[in-house]
């Protein structure tokens, strides 16, 4: 049962949940792993949109200067023609603090500024373009990113001074302050130094103000050790111990890098609701599965165990016991087949019986014609004899002998058979093995004399008291030595033996005679079962059941063409002082 | 710092709401007699100095006939109308006037102190400490009639730059920002741990002629002026949108104020119109300079950034009908003493305007010491006397209406704009007060959001 539960619930399990789990396994991760991807690139698009406005923003105020530039350079304009258009520009072009007009040697010559001009051509930062460089960003005193765009102007290749303008990047800030991926997604801006230019966040806010510097980022690290400028993305651990999804975005042409930070729970909750779901779906589609298959292996599985109960019960020789497959399938086939089955063969077994009974009554009345003819002959004959000689005292005298010897023959089968009907009870008293063994060893010697056999006996030194019953045990012992006399040859030899094993008094029978075929042996003791040619067969049977009923036991042990032994125990008698005064 | 300090520390008899109506402060009531001459005041049982005194009617006598005695009488012209001030019981006070005036009861305001042991007391909520490293550190004043203020402690101090103040701030050393530059501000307001309060201010920016000039004799010539000014365009462009446009130097909030009389708008050929009719038609060539129907300078104090915008958006507008505005910037105290010497063509100035007609009195009446550009306009002076002596609502009203009128037909200054200021204040704190109107003076009334009292800067 156990084996075809476990096979069916693996045929299950290979059939149906492994395939659903693998499936699971590699939706789950297929999805996660393309949502997951899905998010970074549209975190990545984000970014380079940021940075790609920026740069247009950037450029355009840088476009806006070199127009300037180009309307002052080389024109011939008046000083105060000049002054009014960087005043105008100014004024036109909010995002310019403050323009300036240097000659070759620094010195300015006109400025949109009423009084001293502050700028000066920025001596480090970002070379835009051959001819335009534009400073590192600064946080002025009013919290504003600045960056100053200094333009070579050059007239037939010799330097003829600069215009430098100061730029306010505002709307760089309006424009990462508008960027939110999710709820908690922002965008900054981070300059080739590793400072902190913009937040889109309000609480971080104070970071651009302070001019922290990101260059321990793990992001812009990664994106600094990046080769080729592009967008590039990264999980890590926020400062404030939040895991962050991170993207990033060159902004080429000033070195300064877009990025764009999410919470990771944030930007993939998507994923991580699908993936619970197909888990939630697959959990579903594998608990139905596991209760379709066991329900179905069920309605599978009981047929056949109700084959095997109806076998069983038939191999327990309860005929009778039918098996009941209500599915109309194979089983219900085979079922029907079981039934029919077990009805040929409780028709078969009454027949096998019936020819056992006939068998049976023709052996007993064999074995009673054997038994009885020779007596019933022997009386008839000395009968006829007696009448003849009747005269003779020695022969009359010899023939009431053998009348009277076949009369307690026949009377002995007479008793056999009415002990097998009804077991005579056996009385129990101390009594000496030895003694009994004596006592029936001498009164079959004749006997055996007659047959040409010499019966022997061995008698253990040690105390052999056993609870029997000396007239029963007398009946054993005769039977067990008639038996040898009758399957030994003339001049073989029968000896009865005793001896003390243990708490055990053991007397054995052995022969010299034609042995028992070993597949005899099993059913030796059973009734009219014999290995002589005639005869009831109830000897043993009637031997094992007396020792039985003297708590004994009895066994044989035989090698055809050698002989045989049967070995009784019995045990020892609690009361030896009692024992040993009966045995005296 | 000090006058901000000084907000919170004195208090008047009484005080000006936002629209110009006056308020009960340590004077409880008041009553007049019906020809305006004589006032009486009931002054507040419960009111106390910060060296325990209570602020009694001699005290009060003291204080006010200090002030009558300094500058505060200049710019003050109702303590000018007082003849005496009388003390007939410890918590009542007459006061008896030259003449009826209208202007007695908002100067009144001034704040009233007590002098001992050579040092002044007010009567406000909080308690002037001594000013030591550049701070000002005061403490609330347990016998404040208006009850103890929920904040134990004040902290003045001041920072160079928004920036630096800012900083502070997000160290949690700053609750609050005494006054937040425009740029700063969008910054600020998006900060999430700061509220910022925006308001604008009874102060209008203004280029404001020296009536002496020639060119500016002409009114129809500081009309033309007037009328080339974008002042939308200004108040965009200088200011971010965080100010209010006008062009007369009066209160638009104030309750007499007349919404209906007409504005002078921006139209450039009205203003060319007029110059014309002013014979202003030739150009001048000046070395240096670009040609123009008339050349003047405009002085305004350097390194301030968005006075140097406005001058600009300023000088543009006028460029385009011929008019060049030089602009000159000079450092504040050569500032000063070329105004006061009346050493300058215009000046770029922010100028009170006020909640009351008294402002306007103090600058623009011919007879005012403070009216150092020489304006004297007949119809403007007219206004502002019968503003001062009006006996009620209805005769004020007309005054205030007038006066509107005068100034933009006789106008003395081109104002631009009013402007608008911001605090701001961390979070910690739950700030009372009226939308849109100044917190300082509220201050005794804000709490720590968190229910407890402590020290704040």
């Amino acid at each position: 049962l156990k084996g075809i539960t476990s096979r069916f619930a693996a045929l299950l399990a290979a059939a149906g949940i492994l395939p659903l789990l693998l499936y699971g396994a590699v939706s789950i991760f297929s999805l996660r792993d393309a949502t997951r991807q899905s998010v970074i690139t549209g975190n990545e698009n984000v970014a380079r949109q940021v940075a790609e406005q920026i740069g247009l923003y950037v450029q355009t105020n840088v476009d806006i200067l070199q127009s300037v530039a180009g309307t002052l350079d080389d024109t011939n304009l008046e000083r105060w023609q000049q002054d009014r258009i960087l005043k105008h520009a100014v004024l036109d072009f909010p995002e310019f603090r403050e323009i300036t007009l240097f000659d070759a040697t620094g010195t300015p010559l006109a400025s949109s500024r009423v009084g001293q001009s502050k700028l000066v051509f920025p001596q480090s930062g970002t070379e835009f373009s051959p001819t335009t460089v534009v400073s590192p960003i600064d946080i002025d005193d009013d919290l504003l990113p600045t960056a100053v765009v200094g333009i070579r102007l050059s007239r037939v290749g010799v330097s003829s001074g600069s215009l430098v303008g100061e730029i306010r990047l505002e709307e760089m800030w309006r424009m990462v302050d508008r960027i939110r991926v999710g709820e908690l997604g922002y965008a900054l801006v981070v300059a080739p130094n590793g400072q902190l230019i913009a937040h889109g966040n309000p609480n971080e806010k104070p970071r651009v103000a302070r001019g922290d510097n990101l260059s321990d980022q793990p992001l812009v690290r990664l994106l600094r050790e990046q080769r080729e400028a592009a967008p590039t993305s990264l999980e890590y651990t926020s400062t404030t111990g939040v895991q962050m999804l991170g993207v990033a975005a060159p902004l080429a042409p000033l070195g300064w890098t877009v990025m764009v930070e999410q919470p990771r729970s944030e930007a993939y909750a998507v994923a991580d609701q699908l993936t619970r779901q197909l888990i939630f779906i697959i959990g579903l589609a594998l608990l139905v599965t596991v209760t379709v298959g066991y329900f179905f292996g069920r309605s599978f599985i009981r047929p056949i165990f109700e084959l095997m109960r109806g076998t069983n019960a038939v191999a327990e020789g309860h005929l009778n016991e039918r098996v009941t497959i209500t599915s109309r399938d194979e089983f219900k086939q085979l079922g029907d087949s079981f039934n029919t089955m077990a009805d040929k063969l409780v028709e078969l077994t009454e027949d096998v019986r019936k020819k056992e009974r006939q068998a049976m009554f023709g052996r007993m009345a064999a074995g009673l014609v054997h038994d009885l003819s020779h007596p019933i002959q022997n009386i008839g004959n000395s009968c006829k004899l007696i009448v003849r000689v009747f005269d003779d005292p020695e022969y009359r005298l010899t023939f009431t002998r053998t009348i009277d010897r076949e009369i307690e023959t026949l009377k002995r089968v007479l008793d056999d058979l009415r002990n097998v009907a009804r077991p005579a009870p056996v009385e129990r008293f101390p009594l000496d093995v030895n003694r009994t063994v004596a006592d029936i060893v001498e009164s079959m010697r004749g006997y055996a004399e007659e047959s040409g056999i010499a019966l022997e006996a061995k008698f253990t030194s040690q105390p052999a008291i056993i609870e029997g019953d000396a007239f029963a045990l007398g009946r054993v012992y005769r039977n067990l030595l008639t038996n040898g006399v009758q399957a030994t040859q003339a001049g073989g030899r029968v000896t009865i033996a005793t001896t003390r094993v243990g708490d055990k008094v053991e007397v054995s029978v052995t022969d010299t005679g034609s042995g028992i075929p070993s597949e005899r042996l099993g059913a030796i003791f059973d009734d009219f079962v014999t290995t002589k040619k005639r005869g009831l067969g109830l000897g043993l049977a009637i031997t094992k059941r007396i020792v039985e009923q003297l708590d004994g036991t009895i066994s044989v042990t035989s090698e055809v063409g050698k002989g045989t032994t049967f070995t009784m125990q019995f045990p020892v008698a609690q009361q030896p002082v009692a024992v040993a005064a009966a045995a005296g | 710092m000090q006058q901000a300090s000084r907000l919170v520390s004195s208090e008047g008899l009484t005080t000006l709401s936002r629209d110009g109506r006056i308020v009960a402060r340590l004077a409880e009531s008041w009553t007049t007699s019906a020809d305006g001459l004589n006032w009486t005041f009931r002054l507040r049982p419960n009111a106390f100095f910060h060296d325990g005194s209570p602020v009694d009617s001699s005290a009060v006598k003291g204080s006010l006939e200090r002030s009558l005695a300094g500058i505060d009488r200049d710019l003050s012209p109702g303590l000018g109308d007082i003849s005496s001030i009388e003390t007939p019981s410890s918590h009542e006070l007459i006061i008896r006037m030259r003449e009826r005036s209208t202007f007695l009861l908002d100067a009144l305001s001034v704040a009233i102190n007590k002098v001992t042991a050579g040092s002044t007391v007010g009567a406000g909520p909080y308690m002037s400490g001594k000013s030591i490293d550049g701070e000002i550190r005061m403490e609330a004043f347990s016998r404040y009639y208006g009850g103890t203020p929920q904040i134990q402690s004040v902290v003045w101090k001041a920072y160079p730059t928004v920036r630096t103040a800012w900083a502070g701030m997000m160290r949690g050393e700053v609750d609050f920002l005494y006054e937040v530059g425009q740029d700063a501000r969008e910054f600020i307001e998006g900060e999430a741990s700061t509220t910022v309060f925006p308001f604008s201010r009874q102060y209008a920016y203004g280029v404001i002629f020296n009536s002496r000039r020639d060119f500016f004799k002409d009114r129809r010539v500081r009309r033309a002026l007037n009328h080339a000014v974008n002042r939308s365009a200004l108040v965009q462009s200088a200011f971010g949108g965080h100010a209010r446009p006008t062009d007369i130097p009066s209160w638009p909030e104030h309750w007499a104020f007349d919404s209906s009389v007409p504005r002078m708008e921006y139209d450039p050929a009205k203003a060319l119109a007029l110059l014309e009719a002013a014979n202003v038609t030739s150009f001048k060539v000046m070395p240096g300079r670009a040609p123009a129907r008339i050349h003047f300078t405009c002085l305004f104090p350097e390194n301030l950034p968005l006075w140097e915008r406005i001058a600009l958006v300023v000088q543009r507008d006028l460029s385009d009908i011929g008019i060049d505005m030089e602009l000159q910037s000079v450092p504040i105290a050569q500032f000063n003493q070329r105004l006061v010497a009346g050493d300058f063509d215009t000046v770029l100035l922010e100028i009170v305007v006020g909640n009351s007609a008294s402002r306007p009195y103090t600058f623009w009446h011919g007879a005012s010491k403070q009216n150092v550009w020489g304006y004297s306009s007949p119809t403007v002076d007219s206004a502002l006397d019968t503003l001062r002596r009006a006996s009620d609502e209805q005769e004020y009203r007309q005054a205030f209406r007038q006066f509107q009128l005068a100034t933009g037909d006789d106008p003395p200054a081109v104002f631009l704009a009013l402007s608008e200021t911001t605090r701001a204040v961390s979070k910690r704190f739950e700030v009372v007060a009226p939308a849109g109107s100044d917190i300082l003076p509220t201050i005794a009334d804000w709490r720590l959001a968190d229910g407890t009292r402590r020290g704040a800067n």
